[in-house]
């Protein structure tokens, strides 16, 4: 047996990618995927590994290697798929020379996310193989599966995996890499999707996937498991686990493929048993084809729910009425612990400022979604990637004059290169004066600390060039630029009024100061706030910012954890007797 | 071992909930047994309820463990604790650290509760309290508070102590090794005799 390795999802992912001999692979973060690309960066130089501006870019650039032969890899979070959803649906027409997978990561449960889209929908959608692994071990070896398939039938992928498969570790058997050498690119036109080559590319995707389902048929990882010949299940991925606790006797089909589904052994299957579970995570995918096939005595969504992440628990107390111990009630007792931004966050003092200048707040998508709960409730709209800068536009648009000067995007420096450029660009060219705050802490926050294009790094921590953000929205036409350092409460307040104010044509504030949890801050000496119980007189401003480690004691007097505190001095300016000051902190008490 | 293994895990982001359970799993990988260990990643990192399951076994399928059916849980934190106790099974023990962290509140008079272990002995559960946190600061580093809480869940666990002593090596890097590895068995220590009191 070949060595065992304790391994995230995401690791064996990564694993596979490389073993399977992929020579490109690119992402933008997003959770729960990040960490494949993370790894493949970290671990396995043969693979060419980039964080892309955009899924979209990524899937392009995937595209292209695929175009010239080699291996081509991309991974996105569920929503990521949407903005790679144009290349996605049209590259099934050209189709794919080297093999091209595509793993996407959704999140039932909506752990990191902001829907719950099942995005076995799009491997129908878009006619391309779906398969969806059960286990890190399975999924770093059907990555090659994937790409035998892509390469058979000149098709992109989809590899899906969930949140508990992505983020949970398990003992993952390592393989070696496969070289494969690239494989010839005609130099035709048949890869252009120009009309007269569409018209002709139509009918061939639609009896590729008939063939790809007649393949289905017999494909190995379609594994009939038998049990108890009364007890019949249906299930895949991650739910085919949770199945197993439940029903750990039953007869299973265990479906590697989610699509195309292999109709006529389904149907067999299914004529075996009285009743046949359906056991799938989130949307009745399964179900809803089963029922198209014409079979009809399945059990699923009318049982279980279409909503959440599904567990033992959940299959259990829907399917056999079992009932659980519950969770420990007392009043005032079990106190929730809402997560909140970091101690030192420099968003905090953009919403601060916000708060206190009654902004409304159009929010994107990274750690500042946090500005929507206390002590701020300063963030009232938040959709998707980018979106912030569009709906501030439209927004500012409509609200009566008077209002106005208080409305804003906030959008992160990473969410900004991604989605955010095209929408202030629009700004300036339909001259509309929204006002746009910037929130550049020189990293991807809430996917835990990746570099993009503005950090001037790549990946692997190479040199290269850093977009300037400042000079980007003044090329585009942006008369109105400010910038401000957040730890400053007062300068912070009058920029964002100035730029508020601003009515000519879209105005800029760009907040600069660095992530509390980028390793150059973290791992470095800063001062120390203290505290002087003389001059205090328990007045309590200093809590209004809810620093995590700043409490408040019996005498109301704030006690500082001097163990944690970052010296960020926003509670010293919060202060109205100066009994809060930062001191310089001692290095070798860090 | 012919029955699956179940260990809840939790705490307060940045205690090293994670960092534990890894060991574990990885302890269970040196013995040749088949492991699922799983947490959620996102906000849970900033100040939040953070809590993981590890599962080992000859066979393992679901990474999640069903309430009322863990055979340990682990707690860094009192509230935690107390937030988690109903996923123990019958005869489950609870082990937890003496410590207590207060959650972020947004009203003035909110202190942290009383009385959490009461709680959990009303469910029949005679939770196990370690000073870890204590001994963890007397030690020199208050972040090695979870390796002497793992300590002392070793010492109901059915590994040796040269699986344990692999996995650590295995885990920490050469700068805090050696600190953790006193912390470690600083917790075997609390753990032997918080079940030697226990039985008599």
């Amino acid at each position: 047996m070949s060595e065992r390795v304790l391994m995230l999802g995401n690791e064996a992912i990564a694993r596979g990618v490389w073993e399977a001999g992929a020579i490109f692979a690119a992402a933008y973060p997003g959770t729960p995927s990040t960490e494949i690309l993370e790894n493949i960066g970290r671990h396995y130089p043969e693979v060419r590994a980039q964080w892309c501006t955009n899924e979209k870019v990524a899937f392009d650039e995937a595209i292209g290697v695929s175009f010239a032969g080699g291996r081509a890899f991309v991974a996105v979070k569920h929503v990521g798929l949407n903005v790679a959803s144009d290349p996605f649906m049209v590259f099934p027409y050209a189709g794919s020379i080297g093999g091209f997978v595509c793993v996407t990561a959704d999140d039932p449960g909506m752990h990191s996310s902001q829907n719950e889209q099942d995005n076995r929908y799009y491997a129908k959608f878009g006619k391309v193989p779906c398969l969806e692994p059960s286990d890190g071990d399975e999924a770093r070896r059907w990555i090659k599966k994937a790409y035998e398939l892509s390469e058979q039938w000149e098709s992109p992928v989809l590899l899906r995996t969930v949140t508990r498969l992505s983020h949970t570790r398990s003992a993952v058997e390592l393989g070696e890499r496969t070289e494969y050498p690239l494989k010839e690119h005609p130099k035709n036109f048949d890869r252009n999707v120009v009309p007269i080559n569409r018209m002709k590319r139509r009918p061939v995707i639609e009896e590729k996937i008939n063939k790809i389902k007649e393949f289905a048929e017999e494909y190995e990882l379609n594994v009939i498991e038998e049990g108890d010949p009364n007890v019949g299940v249906i299930a895949g991925g991650v739910s085919y686990m949770y199945a197993r606790e439940v029903f750990p006797e039953a007869t299973y089909f265990k479906l590697g493929m989610m699509w195309p589904l292999p109709e006529k052994k389904l149907k067999a299957f299914c004529k075996r048993f009285k009743k046949v579970y359906v056991i799938e995570e989130g949307e009745p995918f399964l179900e809803e084809n089963l029922r198209i096939f014409g079979i009809k005595n399945i059990i699923g969504k009318k049982k279980l729910p279409v909503i959440g992440e599904y567990s033992p628990e959940v299959l259990a107390q829907n399917l056999q009425k079992e009932k659980l111990p519950k969770a420990i009630k007392a009043k005032g007792k079990v106190l929730p612990r809402p997560p909140m931004l970091c101690a030192g966050c420099p968003h905090r003092g953009v919403f601060q400022a916000f708060k206190k200048e009654r902004f409304y707040v159009h929010g994107d998508i990274g750690c500042y979604t946090l500005g929507a709960m206390p002590p701020f409730n300063a963030e009232h709209t938040v959709l998707c990637m980018g979106a912030s800068i569009g709906m501030a536009s439209g927004f500012t648009l409509t609200v009566p004059e008077e209002e106005k000067s208080k409305v804003c995007a906030v959008i992160g420096d990473s969410t900004f290169i991604h989605g955010g450029i095209p929408s202030l660009i629009d700004a300036v060219y339909n001259k509309i004066p929204v006002t746009v705050v910037i929130l550049d802490n020189s990293t991807t926050g809430m996917t835990g600390q990746q570099n993009h294009p503005g950090t001037g790094k790549t990946i692997r921590e190479e040199e290269t060039h850093k977009i300037d953000i400042e000079t980007v929205c003044r090329a585009v036409g942006v008369k109105k630029v400010v910038k401000v350092d957040p730890y400053d409460f007062k300068a912070t307040r009058e920029a964002v009024k100035e730029v508020g104010a601003y009515r000519e044509g879209p105005s800029v504030l760009i907040s600069e100061r660095i992530c509390v949890q980028l390793p150059e801050f973290k791992y470095a000496v800063h001062p120390i706030a203290v505290h002087d119980a003389e001059k205090c007189e328990q007045c309590l401003a200093c809590d209004s910012i809810k620093c995590p480690y700043l409490a408040i004691d019996e005498s109301k007097t704030p006690v500082i954890n001097v163990a944690l505190c970052v010296g960020c001095g926003m509670c010293v300016q919060l202060c109205k007797q100066e009994a809060l000051s930062l001191v310089e902190r001692e290095p070798s008490k860090v | 071992m012919e029955k699956t293994t179940n260990i809840l895990i939790c705490g307060v982001g940045g205690q090293g909930v994670i960092l534990i359970s890894e060991i574990i799993a990885q302890v269970a990988v040196f013995a040749g047994l088949e492991v699922k260990q799983s947490e959620v990643h996102g906000v849970a990192q900033r100040g939040g309820a953070v809590v993981s399951h590890v599962r080992y076994g000859k066979k393992v399928y679901s990474p999640l463990i069903k309430t009322g059916e863990s055979d340990f849980v682990l707690a860094c934190e009192k509230l935690e604790a107390v937030r988690w106790a109903h996923h123990l099974r019958p005869e489950g023990k609870l082990i937890v650290d003496d410590n207590e962290i207060m959650p972020t509140v947004f009203d003035r008079k909110t202190k942290y509760p009383k009385g959490l272990l009461k709680l959990i002995e009303k469910r029949n559960v005679q939770p196990i309290v370690i000073d870890a946190t204590r001994q963890a600061i007397q030690l020199g580093n208050i972040r090695t508070a979870n390796t002497i809480l793992c300590g002392a869940l070793a010492t109901f666990l059915d590994f040796g102590d040269e699986v344990w002593d692999k996995a650590l090596r295995h885990r920490f890097p050469a700068k805090i090794l050696e600190i953790n590895l006193k912390a470690f068995s600083l917790g075997r220590k609390a753990g032997t005799e918080s079940s030697t009191t226990a039985t008599t």
